[in-house]
């Protein structure tokens, strides 16, 4: 596990060096909590999010992918490094938001309220986790190329699907009502726990994905 | 113990198959892989691995089925790919760092004993700025450095000119000296695989032609010039494949099967393989 968590290391290292810069810029946007703090922070988590992904493409490009199914590892192990390499990821850039607020917090009149400031990082963690547990399954499964396809599909059909039902929503009273009956606030701090719980509930399927895969 | 069994292994791609594949490497020997482009060598590799699964049969490596067998038992196998197999920002040292930390028996001071023989640099050069050569030296580096009983290399010498082909093959060979260490090795060099191996597989269109030892297939074999009369009067069986060459036809021939008083020339693996393919592909028994 550590020497494939160092190859990955290596790797962004390599091909991420203008990420720490940007990485930086949109922590210390986001907890200025001015303007537009929350897209900040979540532009943030997407890209983190995108870091375990982006490996995986490399080692598909790579034949690291192949290389690394022939090593004395197993494939719980190594489908588990993915999954710890985007939730390392993603705890670095909530680290950075965290520190950027520290700091504000000592500057009057700048940084976030303690309401902002929770609403910011429950987003991000949603922001952050969510596409994790909707890619790592689905490029296990069907590869890089394939499930960026999938993805797009996928934000399609929802789009489409939430659209429709809330223009419908007038019309069907039980739908109207469960709309206006959903506490928006609640939701907004569940939504972290969701992600969580749904990135963990991805990681078998991953793997069985992972051992059906033929190479 | 046999390091390498495999039995009656199929795997059906629908346009191609492998079909019936039987094949055996006893531990200490080295096994050539030969075959065309698309004869099945990679595949039979990749069902060794276990990188695909088999529709049928059972391979068994150092007695285990490879199914069965537990993550730890690869420690024992060293590998070389046909394609590149390490990400392209990465040295040479932290490759080193990389495979410490994955096998248990890597042997750091072997690793650069191979990769300075091989004259790679430590720091300088990443995995991307490497010749196609200097990729597949630093991958039998990998493959030689944790103490590995059996080597599975796929082309392991394609790409490298024939000085370094010839200073590999002979570190394969002293690999071997140890009589618990094994070599399956797939090229397309024959001749290569001529100086190196124990034992000679050839593989066309996914079916296994011959599996036998290399110096009993070298003294079995012979080549008979002769017209094409004589040949005529020769049983079928003992012709194994035939070609003109101007002045008559010369045939590569079973010589236990040649009638007395005909005299035969030595063969080589190449020819063999090249006698057998043309026979197989104009579908002669």
């Amino acid at each position: 596990m550590k020497g494939l968590l160092l190859k990955d290391w290596y790797e962004i290292r390599y091909q991420y060096r203008w990420f720490l810069i940007l990485l930086a810029v949109a922590g210390f946007s986001s907890a200025t909590g001015q303007g537009n703090a929350t897209f900040w922070g979540c532009y943030m988590m997407i890209l983190v999010a995108m870091i375990p992904l982006n490996t995986m493409g490399y080692d598909e490009k790579s034949g690291w992918q192949k290389y690394s199914r022939c090593f004395p590892v197993s494939s719980k192990h190594l489908v588990l490094e993915k999954y710890l390499l985007g939730v390392i990821a993603q705890i670095v850039a909530v680290g950075v938001y965290l520190i950027f607020s520290a700091i504000f917090y000592f500057i009057p009149g700048v940084g976030t309220t303690r309401e902002q400031f929770f609403m910011i990082l429950a987003a991000m963690i949603t922001v952050g986790i969510f596409p994790m547990a909707l890619m790592l399954p689905l490029n296990i499964r069907f590869g890089m190329e394939k499930a960026r396809v999938y993805l797009i599909f996928f934000v399609i059909v929802v789009s489409i699907a939430v659209g429709a039902m809330l223009s419908g929503a007038e019309d069907l009273p039980i739908l109207n009502n469960f709309i206006a009956g959903i506490n928006l606030d609640m939701l907004i701090r569940l939504l972290p726990l969701i992600s969580i719980v749904l990135l963990a509930a991805t990681y078998p399927l991953s793997v069985w994905f992972y051992n059906k895969k033929e190479w | 113990m046999n390091a390498v069994e495999m039995r009656h292994v199929e795997k059906n791609y629908g346009q191609f198959q492998i079909r019936d594949l039987n094949l055996c490497l006893p531990s200490g020997y080295i096994m050539g892989l030969i075959g065309e482009n698309g004869a099945g060598k990679s595949t039979t590799i990749k069902m060794i691995l276990n990188l695909i699964r088999m529709d049928q049969g059972e391979i068994r490596v150092f007695g285990e089925k490879t199914e069965d067998s537990p993550a730890d038992s690869k420690e024992e196998i060293g590998i070389v790919l046909d394609e590149s197999q390490f990400p392209e920002g990465v040295t040479v040292e932290q490759v080193n760092k990389i495979m410490k930390s994955i096998y248990k028996k890597w042997d750091e001071e072997e690793f650069y004993r191979l990769t300075d023989y091989f004259s790679l640099p430590r720091k300088k050069k990443r995995f991307k700025e490497f010749s196609r050569g200097m990729q597949r030296k630093l991958s039998i580096a990998v493959a030689m450095a944790h103490n590995a009983k059996l080597l599975i290399l796929d082309e392991p010498t394609s790409g490298l000119d024939p000085v370094v082909r010839d200073e590999i093959l002979d570190l394969f060979n002293d690999f071997t000296r140890d009589e618990n260490h094994s070599i399956l090795i797939s090229s397309h060099i024959v001749g290569d695989l001529e100086k190196l191996c124990d034992y000679v597989a050839f593989i066309q269109k996914g079916r296994l032609i011959i599996c036998e030892e290399k110096d009993q297939l070298l003294e079995s074999y012979g080549i008979l010039k002769c017209s094409e009369e004589e040949l005529a009067e020769l049983d079928e069986q003992a012709v194994a494949g035939v070609r003109d060459y101007g002045y008559g036809v010369e045939a590569l021939v079973e010589k236990c099967r040649l009638p007395e008083g005909y005299q035969t020339e030595a063969t080589s693996l190449e020819d063999i393989i090249i006698f057998l393919s043309k026979r197989e592909r104009r579908g002669m028994k």
